[in-house]
C-alpha cells in the first residue's frame, strides 16, 4: 500500500492530514413491537442492493453495518448504524438522506416515536434528519482510535488499488 | 432534446456574448412602483424606446432589427451591446412578491451570499466583512450587467439605463470589466473561459467538449435535469420561476505579483521550467493548451492545438481517449481545471464530475499586470457563476472541489485549489506526481473574494409577472 500511495503522490506518512476519516455510531431506539419487522427489513435483498449502490455512489464510506442490540427480558432494542466515513459529518448525513432514503425511510418506521425523530421522507427533511443523527451519534469513549491508513479516503484507496491504465482501453469498453 | 423557449430565457445563461467590455451596475430600489414600470419597458419588443433585456435566441437567425440595435458594420446581425438583469432576495421582497412565492425560493438564495460565505471557505481576507460595501452590506437589490463592443458604447448604454431608471433606483456601485489587450486571457496570463458546458437545446456557444450535452435544467429552472428530480422545486408561481436561473455574481481579486513570484521561486527550488510549473498548477499552459494534450512545452515551430480542440480530452481512459491520465502524472489531480471540472473522473456523490456543471461568464477588471512595472492596483475577475442550484452546484464546487481534497482519489488530503483556493501558508500544499515531481507547500492564497451576491435571473415572462405586481 505504501508504494501505491507514494505513486499516487503522497510523500509524507500518515498523520499529516487531520480530520479525514470520521467514525459514526448512530444509536436509535427501536419500537420493540416492530422488532421482527425491522429484522426482516434489514435482511431484505432489495434494500441491501440499493444500499450498496447508493454507498458506492456516495464514495466517502469505508465500511458500514447495521447492528441490533436487544434485551428480550426488558423488552428494549437499539438499532446501531456503525460506519467510518470521510469528511464532514453534515455532508455525510446529508448524503445519507439524499442517496440512502430508500434504506432509511423503511427503517425509521420501526424506530421509536421520540420528539426529535425526523418526519419522513428523510430526503424532504434533511435538516431534521441531520439533527437527529448528530444528536444520537455516540462519540468514541476515547480519542485513541486506530486506523491502518488514517490519511487515506475511500476514493484514495479505490484509485490506488484499481488497475493502472496501460494505455489500452479496458476490456469493458 | 429539450425544446427551450429561447425568447424567454436571459441570454447570458445559455450563451457567451464575446464582448470586449462589460459593466455591472449594483442598484438599490428606491421606488418599487416606478422600477416595476421600468422592468415592463425592458421586456417590450420595441426597438425604438431604448435598451432591452437580451434573450438567448440566436440572433444570427433573426431579422436585422429585433430587440437589439442593429450594428451596421456587421450586416445588422449582431447586437453591439447586451443587457441582463438579476435580483437578490431583498430585491424581490421590495418588489412585492407574495409571501408564499418568496418562501418557495431555495434557502441558499434567500439567505444570500454574505450569510453563507463561511460555508464555502470565504474566510480571512475573503470574509464578507471585508467585501466591497455594496455587496457586503446587503443593500444590493438588483445587478444590471451590460456587455458592449467598446467603452463608448458601454458608457452610452449605462447612462441611458440610469437615466431611464431615474429616482426609482440608486446606483450604489459599478464594476467595469474589459478584455486584457483584446485577448481572452485573465490576469494570471492564462486563456480563460475555454471550458463551458454544451447545453441541450441551446445555441452552440464556446468550444464543444467531448461529453453528452448537459440537460438545460441544470441551468434553467423548470427544464429537464440530469437527475430524476431537480435539486429544488421551481419557485412559484410557474410564471415567475420557470425559465429563470440563479447566479453567484462574484468579484475576485488576483494577486498576480505574488503568483508570479511563487512560480519563479518554486520553479527554481524544484529545478523545473517555470512555465511547466504554471501549467501544472492550472492544468493548462497559459496559451490554453491542456497538459493532457500537450504534456511538455512545445518545441519552437510546433503546430498549436486548434482552439476548437482545446476541450477534447478526458482524464479517464475511454475509447475516445485511450491514454487518459488516471494517476494525474501529466495533469495533477489537484490542479485548477481538474478540480473545477473533473470530467469523467471518479468523484464523491456523483460517480463522475460531469453531474455538477456551472456556466461561467467572467471578464477581467483592473489594469493589466506589467512585470517590468509591477503595481499594487487591484485587478481580478468579475462575473457570474450560473446554475439551477446555488447550494448543490456553485457552493458544492467551491466547498468540495476547490477548497477541499476529499472529493476524489489521488491522496489530495484536505488541500485546496492552488490557484483559486482559500490557501493558508500554514497548511497549503500542492503535489504534482510524475516526472519531474513537484511537492510545494506554504504558499498563500492568490485569489481573494472582494464580493458576492446571489441573484435570481428571471425569464421574460417572470419580468412581466413582476412588472404587473400590485
Amino acid at each position: 500500500m505504501a508504494e501505491l500511495v507514494e505513486a499516487a503522490g503522497v510523500g509524507a506518512g500518515p498523520g499529516t492530514d487531520k480530520n479525514i476519516q470520521q467514525p459514526l455510531t448512530l444509536v436509535m431506539p427501536v419500537a420493540y413491537e416492530r422488532l421482527d419487522d425491522l429484522k426482516a427489513t434489514l435482511k431484505n435483498d432489495r434494500i441491501a442492493a440499493f444500499s450498496r449502490a447508493a454507498l458506492e455512489r456516495v464514495g466517502t464510506v469505508h465500511s458500514t453495518r447495521f447492528v441490533i442490540l436487544e434485551d428480550a427480558e426488558r423488552r428494549w432494542a437499539k438499532l446501531l448504524v456503525i460506519a467510518i466515513f470521510d469528511g464532514d459529518v453534515d455532508d455525510y448525513i446529508a448524503a445519507f438522506a439524499r442517496e440512502l432514503n430508500r434504506v432509511f425511510n423503511p427503517l425509521l418506521q420501526f424506530v421509536e416515536e421520540t420528539e426529535d425523530k425526523p418526519p419522513l421522507p428523510v430526503e424532504d427533511n434533511v435538516e431534521a434528519f441531520t439533527r437527529y443523527v448528530k444528536n444520537r451519534n455516540v462519540p468514541p469513549a476515547s480519542n485513541r482510535t486506530f486506523s491502518a491508513y488514517p490519511d487515506l479516503t475511500a476514493l484514495d484507496i479505490y484509485e490506488a488499488t484499481r488497475p493502472r491504465n496501460d494505455g489500452a482501453p479496458s476490456p469493458q469498453q | 432534446m429539450t425544446d427551450l423557449d429561447l425568447d424567454d430565457i436571459q441570454g447570458l445563461i445559455l450563451r457567451g456574448y464575446r464582448k470586449d467590455v462589460a459593466c455591472h451596475l449594483v442598484l438599490q430600489i428606491e421606488e418599487p412602483g416606478r422600477f416595476k414600470a421600468l422592468l415592463g419597458d425592458l421586456v417590450e419588443e420595441d426597438a425604438e424606446s431604448g435598451p432591452f433585456i437580451t434573450v438567448a435566441t440566436d440572433w444570427r437567425k433573426k431579422p436585422a432589427v429585433w430587440r437589439y440595435r442593429a450594428d451596421p458594420a456587421d450586416s445588422g446581425e449582431r447586437a453591439t451591446h447586451c443587457i441582463n438583469i438579476g435580483f437578490t432576495f431583498d430585491g424581490l421582497k421590495k418588489l412585492g412578491l407574495e409571501h408564499a412565492s418568496l418562501e418557495s425560493f431555495p434557502a441558499a438564495f434567500r439567505e444570500g451570499a454574505a450569510q453563507r460565505a463561511h460555508k464555502i471557505s470565504e474566510t480571512g481576507p475573503s470574509a464578507a466583512e471585508h467585501w466591497v460595501p455594496s455587496l457586503g452590506s446587503g443593500n444590493a437589490d438588483v445587478i444590471v450587467s451590460l456587455y458592449a463592443d467598446s467603452t463608448e458604447e458601454r458608457a452610452e448604454v449605462t447612462d441611458e439605463m440610469l437615466a431611464r431608471a431615474g429616482d426609482a433606483v440608486t446606483k450604489i456601485d459599478q464594476f467595469d470589466a474589459q478584455r486584457l489587450n483584446g485577448t481572452d486571457r485573465e490576469h494570471f496570463g492564462y486563456v480563460d473561459g475555454l471550458s463551458q458546458p454544451t447545453i441541450e437545446g441551446a445555441p452552440m456557444a464556446g468550444i464543444k467538449d467531448p461529453f453528452p450535452p448537459v440537460p438545460a435544467g441544470e441551468f434553467v429552472l423548470g427544464q429537464p435535469t440530469q437527475r430524476k428530480l431537480p435539486w429544488h422545486p421551481v419557485p412559484v408561481p410557474d410564471s415567475l420561476g420557470r425559465n429563470g436561473s440563479f447566479a453567484a455574481f462574484r468579484m475576485m481579486a488576483q494577486d498576480v505579483k505574488a503568483f508570479e513570484e511563487f512560480i519563479t521561486t518554486e520553479a527554481q527550488r524544484a529545478g523545473i521550467d517555470r512555465e511547466l510549473l504554471a501549467a501544472k498548477l492550472c492544468g493548462r499552459w497559459r496559451n490554453g493548451e491542456p497538459l493532457v494534450m500537450r504534456p511538455s512545452s512545445p518545441p519552437p515551430g510546433a503546430i498549436p492545438i486548434p482552439r476548437e480542440n482545446l476541450n477534447a480530452f478526458d482524464y479517464e481512459a475511454t475509447r475516445e481517449f485511450p491514454w487518459g491520465d488516471q494517476e494525474g502524472l501529466v495533469c495533477p489531480r489537484g490542479s485548477h481545471i481538474r478540480r473545477t471540472f473533473p470530467r469523467s473522473q471518479r468523484v464523491i456523490d456523483d460517480f463522475t464530475g460531469l453531474r455538477r456543471r456551472i456556466v461561467r461568464r467572467g471578464m477581467p477588471y483592473g489594469p493589466p499586470y506589467d512585470p517590468s512595472h509591477p503595481t499594487d492596483d487591484e485587478r481580478g475577475i468579475v462575473g457570474m457563476f450560473i446554475c439551477a442550484s446555488l447550494e448543490h452546484q456553485f457552493e458544492y464546487m467551491m466547498r468540495q472541489w476547490i477548497n477541499d481534497g476529499l472529493f476524489t482519489g489521488g491522496c489530495l488530503g484536505r488541500s485546496k485549489d492552488p490557484m483559486t483556493g482559500a490557501n493558508d501558508p500554514a497548511d497549503s500544499r500542492f503535489v504534482a506526481p510524475g516526472t519531474p515531481r513537484v511537492d510545494t507547500r506554504g504558499f498563500p492564497r492568490f485569489v481573494t473574494t472582494r464580493g458576492c451576491a446571489y441573484l435570481f435571473l428571471p425569464s421574460m415572462t417572470a419580468l412581466q409577472h413582476i412588472a404587473a405586481l400590485a
